[in-house]
């Protein structure tokens, strides 16, 4: 699988989820630059975290005008993958590649500190590495990740199933102390209707070793990879049909 | 009630119209986000006295 890591002005997660990728799971990964016209045939395209273009105007704002994402949103629209982790997520939502926006956190202070998830979709390839209701600790470090939209988008976003993870208490069950930002319907991460750009405020790539202390957040990356070889795997099947007769 | 910002921004232009539109446009692709936020637009004759260091 090809993978690549979008780096802007700005971004300090790029070499982490690279590291995750390439020497974690010995994929194959590159670094695209946000002045890049293309995604240089990636199958993922993971918008990392950090300050793109320091966060000036709105966090997320001015990336979502560069170059380079133009070339994701028509790998996305073509059904590519691509993950946004904390400031990655909210280029996607300035991006209008996932719906939705971030407001200041619920007590206007940066929190940096693990977050208990309950995954709500093991059918995404992002998630098919969980089980539905499964409960895991990740960490997250933002000042913007109150996750906000009208009554009604939100009430489409849940019909729709789009919701993919939320902040929970340790048991899993919702409460207000454990909605750490004050987002709204508690949701820590969202996907499109296709199912092929998730957007996620904790990180997964600062929690998928065991030298870290936790591996919470690989079976997210390995699930990527495995859907991978399963689309390959298919399209090896096609092949031999067509060439059976 | 939440405050937002606020831009002074000096246009080469004196047509109103042309001025209100391109103001506009600045604010939905950029400005303003407005999932969260609202905009809105005041045109004003540019002071050529206070505050402007142009030569």
């Amino acid at each position: 699988m090809k993978c690549g890591v979008v780096v802007f002005p700005g971004s300090n997660c790029d070499h982490d989820v690279y590291h995750v990728l390439k020497h974690v799971l010995g994929q194959e990964t590159v670094f695209l630059w946000h002045q890049e016209e293309t995604v240089q045939g990636c199958d993922l395209v993971v918008l990392p975290g950090g300050f793109a273009y320091g966060d000036y105007l709105r966090a997320g704002a001015l990336a979502a005008l560069s170059p380079v994402m133009a070339a994701v949103k028509k790998h996305a629209a073509a059904g590519g993958l691509v993950l946004g982790i904390c400031n990655g997520f909210q280029v996607l939502l300035e991006a209008g590649l996932l719906p939705g926006a971030m407001r200041r956190n619920r007590d206007l202070r940066f929190i940096c500190r693990d977050v208990h998830l309950r995954v709500e979709r093991d059918d995404l390839p992002f998630t098919r590495g969980y089980t539905k209701g499964q409960v895991v600790r990740m960490p997250i470090a933002h000042a913007e990740g109150n996750y906000e939209d009208t009554p009604a988008a939100l009430d489409q976003l849940e019909a729709a199933g789009q919701v993919v993870f939320r902040y929970v208490a340790p048991d899993g069950s919702l409460a207000e102390e454990w909605n750490v930002n004050g987002a709204a319907r508690a949701i820590a991460g969202i996907a499109n209707l296709r199912g092929n750009v998730l957007g996620m405020m904790p990180h997964p790539e600062r929690c998928s070793e065991p030298a870290l202390g936790n591996t919470a957040g690989l079976a997210l990356f390995t699930g990527l990879v495995g859907s991978a070889v399963t689309a390959e795997a298919g399209k090896e099947q096609v092949t031999a049909v067509e060439v059976e007769p | 009630m939440r405050a937002g910002k606020s831009f002074d921004i000096r246009l080469a232009t004196d047509d109103p119209g042309e001025a209100e539109r391109l103001l506009r446009r600045m604010c939905e692709k950029l400005l303003a986000n407005t999932v969260v936020e609202e905009y809105a637009v005041e045109l004003a004759p540019a002071p050529a006295a206070v505050g402007d260091t142009r030569p």
